[in-house]
């Protein structure tokens, strides 16, 4: 990856932890490691799954690129929505008046 | 307590602090690495990226004291190309004589009695019907004929071009022509590592994609010549001069867009050509630093097999499909050979499970469309196991997929087939993708990701099968570049004016 990508790949990475980060705490979710970690993965698979369709188109091989990112697609989409669902069934707590975080 | 806990405890701030020195630490330390790696890469060399050493696939990790792609079984016999498949089936008489074997010459005889499975393939190819047969070849010369008149003009025309680039082989035997032009004084390297890397350096500088050096094992050299040609007589025995010590083999590849679009858009000639440019500047510059040296290339000619040398030297592993197929370019490069006495620290050949996902992937033999390229086990030909191509109809896909050389516009000319190389996994551009594969492929002892690898290269391309490439379909492999596509630049054909 060039340099400049590589850079705007990264700050993305950033504003979306953070983005995560804030949608997680104003729904009351709490974040363990291991959160993050199915976080990230889901992440690098998403990236993957956009890199390979533009390898391979880049290629010319766009039938590859396609039947790829599709079948990647399903399970990208699969996680997603479990990764959800694990998350949202994480811990609440009560943020508007922030007693919980007090305990 | 509580007091002595708390001074044991890394305060978040304190890890914050500690987190952004060493974070700055490795930001600056990646910086510095990043930086003198752009100043350094080869890829700052536009157009010689190659020439400056860039290697793709670190092949130090996978070398092996022995190939481990073939085994030598037996007594190794040296290759005797008058008994090559051209020449055995020209001397096969027109109809199968009803005393068998016994009715052919005393050598063929001897040479059937010890090759059982070549006489079954020679019966079949000559005699035999099917894909094979030869009235069906000649029957689709006229339609090749009209592919290579019009759409398949311009590949044609690329590959003649490189076909018509004239090289002289040696025209007297090694103790004369390798000794020729050599320098009066000879260059002495400081040690034989010194001698191999400057001779590496040299030959990348001279175009090699690769180069790579191996002591020669002399059951590689043929037994003889077919015909008159290198000095030596039709069948003489070459004797293995004491000098052909080491084998330095160099090589280049193929446009891998003209590869990709075989059998009827390609051609070897570039890689042919390309390699053999290489392997005489080299040759010559053993020559001038005093050492003698003799040229093994396509297009110089051969006395020896040339893809157990490169096997040996580690380019890559022996393949089902019977050549030499390396980690960073799969079979998408042709190799030449030079013999020398110049002492030379030697390469290593390697095993990065090349042969073992052979085993496996079978995709070359499956797009085959001659069914020349064995589904089942290796064989032993001449003492070695190893897999064996049916040369024979081999040549029969040539002639039907891509059309005789005689068909051209020129009346000669190009041919050949390629799909296996075309089709080869190990075929594929240098990018994160197929790099991250070949390394995962390499390294992994338990086969899980070769089997996956094969399933989705089998799967997702849409490639053609082995019988959309004969007649009448004819389609290439894959779609060919723009600027083969004849339409898109020719509008058709004259009489070239004679003279001024």
């Amino acid at each position: 990856m060039s340099v400049v990508a590589t850079m705007i790949v990264g700050a993305g990475a950033v504003l979306a932890v953070l983005g995560i980060s804030a949608y997680a705490q104003e729904r009351g979710w709490i974040l363990r490691w291991w959160h993050w970690a199915l976080v990230s993965l889901w992440g690098l698979l998403a990236w993957f799954n956009i890199a390979w369709l533009g390898t391979m188109y880049g290629e010319g091989e766009v039938r590859a690129a396609w039947i790829g990112f599709s079948v990647v697609l399903f399970f990208v989409i699969i996680f997603g929505v479990g990764i959800y669902r694990l998350l949202s069934d994480s811990g609440k707590v009560e943020v508007s008046t922030g007693a919980a975080l007090d305990e | 307590m509580s007091e002595e806990k708390n001074t044991n405890t890394l305060s978040r701030r304190d890890f914050l602090k500690a987190a952004g020195l060493v974070g700055g630490i490795a930001a600056g330390a990646a910086t510095f690495g990043w930086s003198y790696h752009a100043g350094a890469t080869p890829l700052s060399k536009p157009g010689w990226e190659s020439r400056y050493g860039r290697e793709i696939f670190n092949r130090k990790p996978f070398e092996v004291e022995k190939p481990t792609s073939y085994e030598v079984v037996g007594e190794l016999e040296r290759y005797d190309p008058r008994y090559g498949y051209s020449s055995r089936l020209r001397s096969l008489p027109k109809e199968w004589p009803s005393e068998g074997v016994s009715a052919l010459d005393p050598d063929m005889q001897e040479f059937y009695e010890k090759n059982p499975t070549l006489l079954e393939w020679d019966k079949r190819n000559n005699y035999g019907t099917g894909v094979d047969d030869q009235e069906f070849i000649d029957t689709v010369q006229e339609q090749r004929a009209d592919f290579a008149h019009n759409d398949g003009y311009l590949a044609n025309v690329r590959g003649k071009s490189y076909g018509d680039f004239s090289f002289k082989g040696p025209s007297a035997p090694p103790e004369v022509s390798d000794w020729e032009s050599l320098a009066e004084k000879r260059a002495e390297f400081h040690s034989p590592e010194a001698a191999a890397d400057f001779v590496k350096r040299l030959a990348a500088d001279f175009g090699a994609v690769l180069c790579r050096v191996t002591k020669l094992n002399p059951a590689w050299v043929y037994k003889c010549q077919s015909r008159d040609s290198r000095g030596f007589k039709a069948g003489e025995t070459i004797d293995v001069p004491a000098w052909w010590e080491y084998a330095i083999v160099v090589t280049q590849n193929m446009n891998w867009d003209t590869l990709a679009s075989d059998p009827n858009y390609g051609t070897s000639y570039d890689g042919y050509t390309t390699s053999s440019f290489t392997a005489e500047l080299l040759a010559n510059a053993i020559k001038n630093l005093g050492y003698p040296a003799r040229i093994h290339s396509p297009r110089h000619g051969y006395d020896m097999l040339v893809v157990p040398p490169a096997v040996d030297a580690g380019f890559g592993e022996f393949t089902r499909a019977g050549f030499c197929v390396s980690p960073d370019y799969g079979g998408n490069f042709r190799q030449a050979v030079i013999t020398t006495n110049l002492p030379m620290a030697i390469d290593r050949p390697i095993d990065a499970g090349i042969a073992d996902f052979c085993k496996k992937c079978k995709i070359c033999a499956e797009v085959c469309p001659t069914n020349a390229i064995p589904l089942g086990d290796p064989m032993v030909v001449r003492g070695v196991k190893r897999w064996n191509v049916d040369g024979s109809r081999c040549s029969d896909g040539w002639s039907m997929v891509s059309g005789r050389s005689s068909v051209s516009p020129w009346g000669s000319g190009i041919h050949g087939c390629r799909v296996c190389l075309s089709a080869c996994p190990f075929v594929k551009s240098d990018n994160w993708l197929h790099n991250m594969v070949r390394g995962v492929v390499t390294k992994d002892p338990t086969g899980i990701t070769q089997s996956l690898a094969t399933t989705i290269e089998r799967n997702i391309y849409g490639r053609p099968s082995a019988e959309q490439f004969l007649p009448p379909h004819f389609e290439p492999f894959k779609t060919p570049p723009e600027w083969l596509q004849t339409d898109n630049f020719i509008k058709g054909l004259v009489n070239t004016p004679k003279g001024g």
